[in-house]
């Protein structure tokens, strides 16, 4: 079992938070921390790279949801930028791609943020 | 005259054969190195007659080889002691007419008047050494002598090396012969020594220590002999040098081995005492002073009796006297915990180990002792410290298990029949308390209406039971409410459970199913909270998601909550679980999945609740081998496909 990776990287006024592995109970506050502190330091527009996410649980869906609401706080939004199928069907379970700003890959996502343009799925 | 010339012949005749009795070959040459004479030892050597020898060539006569190669014609000991009007000396590999073998040869510079030098030169035949001179002899040993012996002349200069030198020193005997002491041994001062000692007539021995041209280090043992006349004036002094750099270099490492040795006892921090056989103290180091608080005088030639506890002192003797006479070892390599007896007298735990050494005909015993007092201590600190750990632990499970108790309260009875219709579940939490609930409702007149729903909090623990167990009250508390108004709708229970448990006032979110079975009509109206794991599985084995409602509770519910509605007839049921189930994963990282659950349910769909419910669990435990991450709960509903259920009436 691999722990999950994370890279930062910033694209204009857009931050991406790049996640590779398991996205589950042990990587959950790791993220949250990171998406608070990127929030915090100004980055208030984030895309999440999930793209090489092997798997996705209850405890990384609290985080997504708990991010969105941090990054709405500051006026800001949360784009998920490339999923796999597995994590897609566990975001369509509980209808949360209708919540969450889901985009084919990460550029997409980052170009979205820029314009203001909706999602795809 | 003819009187005297007879006498002078019969003179010479005499002196040819004392010469020809010579074990030694000798001959002279004239001053272009012809033969003019030779004895008959000579002769033998050429291996022709005398008479055919006069007036040829020595270099002819006598053809000499050196290291395998024939002696070039103005190397020869003749040819060059009439070149230098020095005495030559050599040995040689000599393959004549006569014989074969080794030869010494020494030729010496005879000047019959000051312009006209002749030879005399003497060859003694080696490999003959039977019939040698006992001098002869020790000629040839000092030549082939292991040990590098020179000829030191009264100038201070070698006049001869033998072959160990040459071996020694790498240089020939040419090149060594003429060198200055100094030179051939290597270091001014002790030369200056050698010399004087040499001068006082009297033998010079000593180690040189040298390094050669390519930097080795190189040590011998030279002895310096004066040979003297028989007025006692000194003709020369013979060189034995013995190469002893192994034999040194190994006693160097030897004592820097024991100098290190020694640091090391002085620094250690274990104390290492040595006693003999009956235990009297020989040798003891600063930290068995300072550890039993002696000096080293009260130490040394004490019995280490002082140091054992009183109780253990008295057979100390006896158990020493019975390992020296034979007897079993019952210390002797072991390491063991033993009190030690400092000398104010208190006692201390050691670690400590003897050991046996023999030198000789000696037996002693080298104790090493470790004191271990702070060890100790912070054992039983620690042995503390885990004992109330243990009662502390012990205490928390006691609350868990209440609160297990507390949980499991709020779930239903396992199986159960009410008004037609059959129930049951599994509930497996991954830690004592579970994150998941799972219940049934009887709502409104007479129990008409069966609520179902099942909860699953984010995480696990006691901080999600806490959740599940508050949102299960609510729900209940809702639906009850709903119900007295004659209401029934999940959507709205949702709404209402969505406006209490906003995501902010716990940090966790929650997927929740809740559906109202109407059991007169079989209709089943159900939504959810981002929680579809929900199927009907029909009498026949076909099965239908029940996917309609909203997402997460917690987020203000931006999709509302759908309500969905299925029809059931007999011999059908509703399928509720948590993702635990679909999500469980085996040692091997297979994943149990819908792929796996479904067929189950499909080939189950005959059974009543509590047989498909069974069965689930079966398999589940046939495919975990290690124990679940995530609570798993499924709960199963049905109308019976018996006749006796359906005749229930509200």
């Amino acid at each position: 079992m691999r722990n999950l990776e994370l890279v930062e990287s910033v694209h204009g006024d857009v931050a991406v938070l790049t996640l590779s592995g398991r996205f589950d109970a042990t990587a959950a506050s790791g993220v949250k921390e990171q998406i608070r502190q990127m929030a915090v330091s100004g980055h208030r527009n984030v895309v999440l790279d999930m793209a090489a996410v092997t798997l996705l649980d209850s405890s990384g869906l609290g985080v997504l949801v708990a991010s969105l609401r941090t990054l709405q706080g500051y006026g800001g939004r949360l784009a998920i930028g490339g999923v796999e199928q597995k994590v897609r069907v566990v975001l369509e379970l509980v209808k949360l791609h209708k919540v969450l700003e889901v985009f084919p890959d990460r550029d997409t996502a980052v170009r979205a943020l820029h314009t203001g343009e909706g999602a795809v799925l | 005259m003819e009187t005297i010339i007879q006498e002078l012949r019969a003179t010479l005749a005499k002196m040819d054969m004392a010469m020809g009795a010579i074990h030694e070959a000798i001959f002279w040459t004239d001053e272009i190195g012809n033969l003019q004479w030779c004895n008959e030892t000579f002769a033998d050597l050429a291996g022709k007659p005398r008479a055919l020898l006069f007036g040829h060539r020595i270099v002819d006569i006598l053809p000499l080889m050196q290291d395998g190669a024939p002696l070039d014609a103005n190397m020869h000991p003749v040819a060059m002691t009439l070149a230098d009007g020095m005495r030559h000396y050599g040995i040689y590999d000599y393959a004549g007419r006569g014989m074969q073998g080794r030869i010494e040869m020494q030729c010496f510079p005879l000047n019959e008047d000051k312009t006209h030098c002749c030879t005399v030169g003497t060859v003694l035949y080696l490999d003959g050494m039977v019939s040698m001179s006992f001098g002869s002899v020790q000629g040839v040993a000092l030549a082939e002598s292991a040990n590098a012996i020179g000829i030191v002349a009264v100038d201070g200069s070698l006049s001869w090396v033998n072959s160990a030198w040459e071996r020694s020193t790498g240089l020939s005997r040419n090149e060594c012969c003429g060198k200055s002491l100094e030179q051939a041994v290597g270091c001014g001062q002790i030369t200056g020594e050698m010399l004087a000692s040499l001068r006082a007539g009297g033998v010079w021995s000593g180690e040189v220590d040298s390094h050669n041209a390519t930097g080795a280090r190189r040590v011998e043992r030279v002895t310096l002999t004066p040979l003297f006349s028989r007025r006692g004036e000194i003709l020369c002094a013979v060189v034995v040098k013995h190469d002893v750099t192994a034999l040194r270099e190994s006693q160097e490492a030897a004592y820097e081995q024991e100098a290190r040795l020694h640091a090391i006892l002085e620094q250690v921090v274990d104390a290492i005492i040595t006693a003999d056989e009956v235990g009297t103290i020989e040798a003891a180091n600063p930290a068995a002073l300072s550890m039993f608080g002696y000096s080293l005088t009260e130490m040394l030639g004490a019995n280490v009796m002082m140091l054992a506890p009183p109780d253990v002192a008295p057979h100390h003797s006896a158990y020493m006297a019975r390992y020296v006479s034979g007897g079993e070892p019952r210390i002797i390599g072991i390491d063991r915990e033993v009190e030690a007896r400092r000398k104010d007298g208190s006692l201390f735990p050691v670690d400590f180990s003897i050991s046996e050494v023999r030198t000789g005909t000696r037996r002693l015993f080298t104790a090493i002792v470790r004191d271990i007092s702070k060890r100790k201590f912070w054992e039983q600190e620690l042995l503390q410290l885990n004992r109330s750990l243990q009662a502390k632990q012990a205490s928390i499970d006691e609350t868990l298990v209440s609160a297990a108790e507390v949980q499991r309260s709020f779930l239903p009875e396992h199986v159960r029949q009410s008004r037609g219709v059959d129930f049951s579940w599994i509930f497996i939490p991954c830690d004592r308390l579970g994150g998941d609930m799972l219940g049934a409702l009887e709502l409104g007149a007479h129990g008409r209406f069966l609520a179902l729903y099942i909860i699953d909090v984010a995480g696990h623990g006691v901080p999600a039971a806490l959740v599940g167990t508050a949102l299960v009250q609510a729900l209940q508390h809702g639906a009850e409410n709903f119900a007295a108004d004659g209401v029934t709708s999940p959507a709205r229970v949702l709404h209402a459970l969505e406006r209490q448990f906003p995501h902010k006032r716990f940090g966790r979110h929650s997927t929740l199913f809740y559906g109202v079975l109407d059991t007169v009509s079989g209709t089943f109206v159900y939504s959810s909270a981002g929680h579809p794991l929900a199927f009907v599985v029909r009498a026949d084995g076909k099965l239908e998601r029940l996917d309609k409602g909203g997402t997460i509770l917690g987020i203000g519910a931006p999709l509302g909550y759908e309500e969905g509605a299925a029809q059931l007839g007999r011999g059908d049921k509703i399928v509720l679980y948590t993702d635990g189930l679909v999500e469980l994963e085996n040692s091997r990282g297979d994943v149990y999945g819908e792929e796996r659950l479904l067929p189950l349910l499909t080939g189950h769909a005959g059974c009543d609740a509590d047989g498909m419910i069974k069965a689930l669990h079966a398999d589940i435990e046939a495919f975990a081998d290690v124990a679940p991450t995530d609570d798993i709960s499924v709960l199963v509903t049905g109308m019976p496909s018996g006749e006796e259920k359906t005749d229930a009436k509200p």
